[in-house]
């Protein structure tokens, strides 16, 4: 990692733990609990760029046949894996003080959970199978899990759950909203969440690309 | 409160672990290169003349 791209994410990442923890105000009925909210939605963004460029990566390599495109995809789904699972997680450690239970099969998270497992899966199938055809099946595996997404995104919207609703409106039609402080946070910590992506998704590619160059050498080696 | 930190706590260790993981893989891999281009060259230096060539 640069010099420059560390200091960036050392400060971007103490000023979303300042903006979650001093600058957001209180909330009224959660209190403290709420500042969970800030690294919860910003690693659920993060994932979702993760994810995305995965998606992207497929379609490149689909086209390109470059390695590069697909070890792209699979350090990103990686990292999206990650992101999403700790995201899961964090919703947990919330849900036991709020909702009474660590786990409720409510639309929003179980399609999330559904989400995670099925890069799961496009990381297993990585992770078992060899050669251009593996290749390019995972990469159509990449493209098809993301159509998913939209189902996370609408599932609290359209289902009658009880995950609470960040913008827009919620399932009885009331408004919701956040302080102008507290979006501020939540930007901030978005924004670390974003370059601490691109931080590892640089560093997992390069383990990926090394890997693949000790593969060719221990063929040349072997024969 | 306790539950807050959990929820931070859990977020960093994770993150901290999957860096040092990336660390380690990346020094383990380079190593690896290193041994095997090595092996690469002490073969085509040990190699009859003309057999480079052939293979080529």
């Amino acid at each position: 990692m640069k010099r420059l791209e560390a200091g960036a994410l050392v400060v971007a990442l103490s000023l979303a733990w300042y903006g979650s923890f001093f600058y957001a105000p209180t909330e009224r009925i959660m209190g403290h609990l709420q500042r969970i909210f800030y690294v919860h939605l910003g690693l659920w963004g993060a994932a979702l760029l993760a994810f995305l460029v995965t998606f992207g990566a497929g379609i490149q390599y689909l086209r390109a046949r470059e390695a590069y495109w697909d070890e792209l995809g699979g350090a990103s789904a990686e990292i999206g894996v990650l992101f999403n699972g700790l995201v899961l997680l964090t919703g947990a450690v919330w849900a036991k003080p709020t909702w009474g239970v660590w786990w409720t099969w409510e639309p929003q998270l179980t399609s999330t959970l559904l989400t995670q497992l099925v890069y799961l899966g496009y990381l297993v199938l990585r992770a078992v199978s060899e050669g251009d055809r593996a290749r390019r099946f995972a990469a159509v595996v990449g493209i098809l899990a993301f159509l998913n997404l939209p189902l996370v995104f609408l599932s609290v919207r359209l289902l009658r759950g009880v995950h609470p609703v960040v913008f827009g409106q919620d399932p009885a039609g009331r408004p919701t909203g956040l302080e102008p402080a507290m979006v501020h946070a939540l930007v901030m910590t978005l924004f670390a969440f974003i370059l601490l992506y691109a931080a590892l998704v640089r560093l997992r590619l390069r383990v990926g690309l090394l890997d693949g160059a000790v593969r060719r050498l221990r063929i040349e080696v072997s024969g | 409160m306790v539950y807050l930190f959990w929820a931070y706590w859990l977020v960093w260790v994770a993150l901290v672990a999957y860096l040092m993981w990336l660390h380690h893989r990346t020094s383990q891999l380079h190593q690896e290169i290193t041994r095997l281009e090595a092996q690469v060259r002490e073969g085509k230096r040990t190699e009859p003349h003309g057999f480079v060539e052939d293979r080529q």
